[in-house]
This record gives structure tokens, sequence and C-alpha cells, in this order.
């Protein structure tokens, strides 16, 4: 079944800091499908609104929107969060590095022959080859960057990793 | 000082939660170009999940879209001020009736009615907060989690520190 989103009202949060270095934080939900410099802007009145009110410094601002799957098939038996197929990508900057780890990577996507078998993801798999398209290239409108905020370009390694082993 | 500007900090943030057979959580998290809208995230978000769905037992169990923000002259924090743990809680009565809070840490002390825990409604200052919410800023308003509008201001009140058990 393909993934339907419930769609959640959008949070813009405020973190505040007071004078002994604690912090915390208010909340605000507004509409989901508010346009994001509308919520932008509204997130600056609010900030402008409520520092008047506290002995705190405002310290910054999250905008988060909610994206909770309609239905999701359930975990399977073969499922386990602490096997996890590694995809590191490289950006166009040398050494920049993005890593995303696929939790409970199924054993069917890993190669099968060779030295790298049941440990190497099979990256010639149609699967892993539209994800790794997806990172790369993206959807035609947005495509993921690295931590500095550079493009990826390539996979240099794709592997299982267990932890404990 | 006052706030006078909000800027983005890094891209955007798409952060997917997964949880297998024994219940356990466990997260990754892919970056997106500052300037995405929403829509452009949501849509990215719906074709990597569908992906991912093929490579993971796990179960999929939500993901998070988060952008942060750094402040630009902000007021520092008042030495010897209320505690982040002292809060205006203010509660909102929705189109529907239910009631939802918003809550500033740290509200200062000047605008507690003396004697009481109630907030003076009537001050500048946080009628201005209260109006924003109620009313918005002609653009946006709030809603409460289940997207309704909120409608009126039921209360306001300081809850203190000590009430925390601190």
């Amino acid at each position: 079944m393909p993934f339907v989103f419930d769609h959640q009202p959008i949070r813009v949060t405020l973190h505040y800091r007071d004078h002994t270095g604690k912090t915390s934080e208010g909340r605000a939900n507004v509409a989901y499908g508010s346009v994001r410099a509308d919520i932008e802007s509204f997130a600056l009145a609010l900030s402008q609104a409520a520092e008047p009110l506290t002995d705190c410094e405002i310290i910054g601002v999250t905008l988060t929107l909610p994206l909770r799957p309609e239905y999701s098939p359930p975990a399977l038996p073969d499922s386990d969060r602490s096997r996890s197929g590694v995809f590191i990508f490289e950006s166009v900057t040398e050494g920049d590095r993005f890593v995303m780890p696929i939790p409970s990577i199924k054993t069917a996507k890993l190669l099968t022959t060779g030295v790298w078998a049941g440990i190497s993801i099979d990256q010639a798999d149609p699967d892993v080859a539209a994800l790794v398209d997806l990172m790369l290239v993206g959807d035609g409108t947005l495509a993921p960057q690295s931590y500095a905020q550079n493009d990826l370009f390539r996979v240099s390694a794709a592997y299982r990793q267990h932890r404990g082993l | 000082m006052a706030i006078t500007a909000i800027s983005a900090v890094g891209g955007v943030s798409l952060n997917i939660s997964f949880t297998d057979k024994t219940g356990q959580s466990s997260n990754t998290t892919v970056n997106l170009p500052a300037t995405a809208t929403l829509a452009e995230v949501e849509a990215y978000a719906l074709a990597l999940l569908q992906e991912i769905e093929t490579l993971s037992d796990c179960l999929i169990s939500g993901a998070t879209v988060s952008i942060g923000y750094g402040i630009t002259g902000a007021t520092a924090a008042v030495a010897g001020g209320n505690y982040a743990e002292d809060k205006g809680v203010f509660s909102f009565r929705t189109a529907a009736g239910k009631k939802s809070q918003i809550t500033i840490p740290g509200m200062k002390e000047a605008f507690r009615t003396v004697g009481a825990r109630s907030l003076d409604t009537t001050d500048v200052d946080v009628a201005a907060f209260t109006t924003l919410i109620v009313d918005g800023d002609g653009t946006i308003a709030p809603v409460d989690t289940n997207a309704e509008d909120l409608d009126l201001l039921l209360s306001a009140r300081m809850r203190q520190r000590s009430e925390l058990g601190v």
C-alpha cells in the first residue's frame, strides 16, 4: 500500500535560555499547508511578542512539519534495528561525506557472492539503485546535500553494519 | 536590544523514524537544501520513504521535517530573573471547545497579579501576545493539534518552579 501522510499542524517552537543556562521551549501550532515564508514571518512576530514577557533570552526557533504515515506495513519478523545498511555518499567537495544508515536493511539486498557476500549492499539491485538515484539526482525538484550543504555525487561505500559484531 | 530577525541555520532536515519487531526505534536523517519549500520537502519525503520501505524490514513509523533558525538582536537573559521553569501558561479555547495551552518560559514576575497566580491580561505586552495567538498576524493564526483555531483566551497564570517539586 502506498504511503499517504496523515497531515498534522506545523509546530513553531521558540527556544529559551535563562540566566543559569537552563533551556526550555514554548510551542504554537499553525495550520498544515501554511507557506514557509508566512510561517517565518509569524515566528518572528511571535518571538517579538514573547520577548517582552520573559526574563529568558530567546535563542532560536524551530519549524517542524510532522509526517505521519496513515498506514505502514508492520515490522517484519527479520527486523532488527541493530542491523543497518550504511550508505556513504561523497559530495562534490573533496573529503565531504554524508552517511545514511537504513535500519534493518533486508538481507536480500546484500551481495550473495564474492568476498563481500552478506556484507556489501548490492548496488545493482533495482530498489537499491532507485534509492541511490533519489539521493544523488533527487526527485526532479529536490536533492539531498551533505552536512556542509554540498550536493552529493556518488556512493563510495554501502555495507551492512551490525552493532555488537 | 530587541529581536529584529530570524534566519535559517543550515539546511532542511528530514528525519525518518523506524521501529523493529521488538518495538525498538531507530532513525536516519537526510539534509535538504535550505531554500526548499515545505511542499517540495513533503513530496521528496514521500518518494524517499517509498524507496526505503523496499529496503528495510522495519516499520516506518513517521518522519519530521525540521528547520532551525537563529535569532538576531535577542535581549540577554535577565540576571536574577525568573528561571526557565517559571512559565506563563496561557490557556485558549478552540473553535471545537477544546483547551489548548501555550507557555512562555521565564515569564517575568512583573506581569503576575499581586498575591495571585494569574497574569495581568490587560497589560499591553501580554495583550499583544494573546492577540497574536487568537487573531494571528494577518496571514497565519495558531491552531491546536487538531488544527482548530484558537478562539478565546480562557486563562493566563504563572506556574512557578516550586510547583514542579524542584
